[in-house]
């Protein structure tokens, strides 16, 4: 059970004032442990939405979500659930170190033996020499490695991220994914990515789910059956470009429609 | 540590951002002095520059020690004033009746110069420091709690989910996120509360009429002493001065991560 997600009948409209939002309709979806799921869709559609209910953020006006049989709630009080928000959200007080330590330090299970814990993550990430700088010393790309070591560092069964290249460079950015890859092919988390670019979803996931413009349902449903380990090189094959090309259909197809 | 910049008074700073004001001030006195003698101002109307400095000179131990009992009443009022108006703000977050009832109230008594209760608490509370401090406190209250609120729920909404999603408790969120949060806005009611706390210090004993810089000026008023008058308001104005420098070189090292003080 451990890493699996299940959603059922999922539907969210928000209620602002007397403003309704509706966002996700009859969203079903399983992940099964150790599976990487990319969910791509246009902008506004509600990937944070449904990204949010996932993790507990947002309670959703229907449906069903269970993370390893429990519901999300109960998820985060196992700490489960690693969340790389849309921002890298770091706290601007916190040097990295601190930024990295705090969601062991909060809700606090077990007796973990926090610094050292920190410091792998943070190891990991290449950041060792910046362990006493603070969010506002730290360049874009530097800033999203700190969040993703601070989303690992209590090591949760799900990784949810929400675009959390988006707004790096194309070197930056291609690096960020090997990484990305290295680490999920060494822990074997499930991950849920939210992406707007169709290249990483490729060459990231196993799956790639496709949502319509809000309110966002799931209009298809892609298979990358590429080997792994895979690699920047992977760009220029055939399969790559098919796959994208395919999405990319998905996609298009609900702009006509 | 790399974010902690010390600031050398090097020459071109000097030539920059001091020389100038010292020169302006140094060409207004002069003109001031030239004027009162030429135009053979009496002393009771405007005294000159040298006069006032002459005064200052000569009762420098007694305007001091005024000049401390004031201080010590602002800083006094001003502490007792945060310290309950902080409290406040945080009681007001935690319940909705409080806040219903007491928000409205202060936002309205935040723009009135509360600094008129002064002559009541005198009345009330007698000839010493208590009304005093009182005023002092009173009106450092308001921009202090009213400011504080408004800081407790100016918090990040990324950085509250990620707290959420470790399912951190509402107090592990109020001490590691909301107090942190507000304090750009704490400080920024602290810099308004000081010199309103030397006002209140001030006017409190201007109105007992016996003690501080208050009481002196009380006393020179009524005798036309206008060298005293002039000596105390410099005083009041390096009180003032002190402690603004103060709180804005503490908010300097507690804020350094803030908006307001990056790409400085
Ligand atoms: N807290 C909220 N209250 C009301 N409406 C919201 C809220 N958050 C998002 N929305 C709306 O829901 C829709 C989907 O948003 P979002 O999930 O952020 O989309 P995406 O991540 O796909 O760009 C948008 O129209 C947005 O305006
Ligand atoms: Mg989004």
């Amino acid at each position: 059970m451990e890493g699996h997600i299940s959603i059922s009948g999922l539907s969210h409209t928000y209620v602002d004032k007397d403003v309704q939002t509706t966002t996700l309709i009859d969203i079903n979806l399983q992940a099964s442990r150790g599976e990487f799921v990319s969910v791509v869709g246009p902008s506004g559609a509600g990937k944070t939405t449904l990204l949010k209910t996932i993790g507990g953020l947002v309670k959703p006006s229907i449906g069903q979500i269970f993370i390893n049989g429990n519901s999300p709630k109960k998820a985060q009080r196992f700490k489960n659930i690693g969340f790389m928000m849309q921002d890298p959200s770091l706290i601007p007080w916190l040097n990295v170190m601190k930024n990295v330590q705090l969601p062991l330090k909060l809700n606090p299970s077990t007796n973990q033996d926090q610094s050292s814990r920190a410091l792998e993550w943070i190891e990991s990430v290449e950041l060792t020499d910046y362990v006493n700088y603070f969010p506002h010393q730290l360049s874009g790309g530097m800033k999203q490695r700190v969040a993703f070591a601070r989303a690992m560092v209590i090591d949760p069964d799900i990784m949810l991220m929400d675009e959390p290249l988006g707004a790096l460079d194309e070197i930056t950015r291609s690096s960020m994914q090997q990484h990305l890859l290295n680490v999920w092919e060494k822990t074997g988390k499930t991950v849920i990515l939210v992406t707007h670019s169709i290249r990483e979803a490729v060459m990231m996931s196993d799956r790639i789910i496709v949502l319509s413009p809000r309110p966002a349902k799931i209009i298809g449903e892609v298979r990358v059956n590429i080997p792994r380990p895979r690699n920047e090189r992977l760009e220029h094959s055939d399969i790559f470009q098919q796959l994208i090309q395919e999405t990319k259909k998905i996609l298009e197809f609900t702009k006509t429609a | 540590m790399k974010y902690n910049k010390k600031y050398v008074v090097s020459e071109s700073y000097f030539l920059q951002h001091i020389a100038p004001p010292i020169l302006a001030m140094t060409v207004i006195g002069a003109i001031w002095e030239m004027y009162t003698r030429l135009a053979k101002i009496p002393t009771y109307i405007l005294p000159s520059p040298v006069t006032v400095i002459d005064h200052f000179y000569n009762n420098f131990s007694n305007l001091v020690t005024s000049g401390g009992i004031t201080l010590i009443e602002a800083v006094a009022g001003f502490i007792i004033g945060s310290t309950l108006a902080m409290a406040t703000a945080v009681l007001m977050g935690l319940s909705r009746i409080l806040e219903r009832s007491l928000y409205p109230v202060a936002l309205l008594v935040k723009v009135t110069p509360m600094v008129a209760i002064a002559p009541l608490l005198v009345i009330w509370f007698g000839f010493n420091m208590i009304p005093i401090i009182l005023v002092a406190a009173v009106i450092t209250f308001f921009p202090v709690m009213v400011n504080t609120y408004i800081g407790l729920r100016s918090i990040n909404t990324g950085i509250l989910d990620v707290f959420k999603s470790v399912h951190a408790s509402n107090w592990e969120i109020f001490i590691n996120l909301r107090i942190p949060s507000s304090l750009p806005y704490v400080f920024a009611g602290f810099r308004v509360a000081i010199p309103l706390s030397v006002i209140g210090a001030f006017v409190g004993e201007f109105f007992s009429g016996n003690r501080g810089l208050g009481g002196i000026m009380f006393v020179a008023y009524h005798n036309l002493d206008m060298p005293a008058l002039f000596s105390a308001i410099l005083i009041l104005a390096i009180i003032g001065i002190c402690l603004t420098v103060t709180i804005s070189y503490v908010e300097k090292r507690w804020l350094f991560w803030h908006e307001s003080f990056l790409n400085r």
